[in-house]
């Protein structure tokens, strides 16, 4: 298993994180909605919003999954916040980053993993907007193109900025 | 060269998340231009000054779509009677199917239905009559 790799920028995004005041903060409808609606946009068994501690992802709103956090070496996440597009895996047993992961030979079994990085601000990712399926998938650009956009709701309601649109 | 304004919608529909997701999908895959609105009453003030390309209108429990729909085909708001419209609903029997028909409603959506549904109706409803 290939451990998630720690970012360049890792002690401004930690700080960026703690500023958010929202790790171990009870669940909150606002963020429940957005996993629920998207495991049901996408027909995937599992949506969560997971934040990249130091040692740590813990989940925000999760659809889904029982437990409230996981370590963050053997993360998906981990992963995904390298990068500013959607980081998909379309079959994690195909994938010599994760074949042998935890999580994918034992339970939750992930197959498929497509995770949107929360980015507060330009190069800080605190986390992801993630879609977990126990099969093979992929996303069209119509799918990503939506997982996007319900990142960009995250994102808003992360930094306070969701503001009712429409009349 | 000119860019051609993209084709102005409205979406009507309680579900904030919905109707957000739609309208930041559709203008960022350049399908339209998506107002939104959250009840029909809403609706009716917008359509009585400003113009749209298309409609995609949830019915609601009742048929208070149905008094809009009117007003837009009776030439009473600023969008054209011709306007293309699709209706979301709950449920659907044949009479009413019949009436939204007469209404020249272009499509039903019954619910549940994802987003990715809802834009290819709004890229349908978008698309000029000429190409229909």
């Amino acid at each position: 298993m290939m451990t998630a790799p720690i970012p360049a920028n890792e002690a401004e995004r930690i700080q960026a994180l703690r500023e958010l005041l929202i790790l171990d903060t009870p669940p909150e409808e606002r963020f429940d909605r957005i996993v629920e609606f998207a495991a049901e946009e996408f027909g995937v068994p599992i949506a969560l919003i997971s934040l990249v501690d130091d040692d740590r992802q813990w989940f925000k709103a999760r659809f889904g999954l029982a437990v409230c956090e996981t370590d963050r070496r053997s993360s998906f996440c981990g992963h995904a916040i390298h990068v500013s597009e959607v980081m998909v895996v379309s079959d994690a047993t195909q994938d010599p980053r994760f074949a042998d992961n935890p999580m994918v030979l034992g339970p939750p079994h992930i197959r498929f993993y497509a995770g949107a990085p929360l980015e507060i601000r330009p190069g800080v990712r605190v986390g992801t907007l993630c879609l977990i399926d126990r099969r093979r998938r992929t996303l069209d650009d119509t799918d990503l193109a939506i997982l996007m956009s319900l990142r960009d709701v995250v994102v808003s309601e992360l930094l306070g900025k969701a503001a009712e649109s429409g009349s | 060269m000119s860019a051609v304004a993209p084709p102005q919608l409205l979406l009507v529909d309680p579900h904030s998340l919905f109707r957000r997701t739609v309208a930041m999908v559709a203008r960022q895959l350049g399908i339209a231009q998506v107002h939104e609105s959250s009840s029909l009453e809403a609706a009716q003030r917008l359509l009585e000054h400003q113009s749209m390309d298309g409609l995609l209108l949830d019915i609601g429990q009742g048929l208070d779509a149905l008094a809009l729909l009117q007003s837009v085909r009776a030439g009473a708001l600023r969008c054209p009677p011709s306007t293309p419209v699709a209706l979301t609903a709950e449920a659907c029997d044949l009479p009413t199917a019949q009436l939204y028909k007469e209404l020249q409603v272009r499509r039903i959506m019954l619910k549940p239905f994802k987003v990715k549904t809802a834009l290819e109706v709004i890229q349908d409803l978008a698309r000029p009559e000429s190409a229909q």
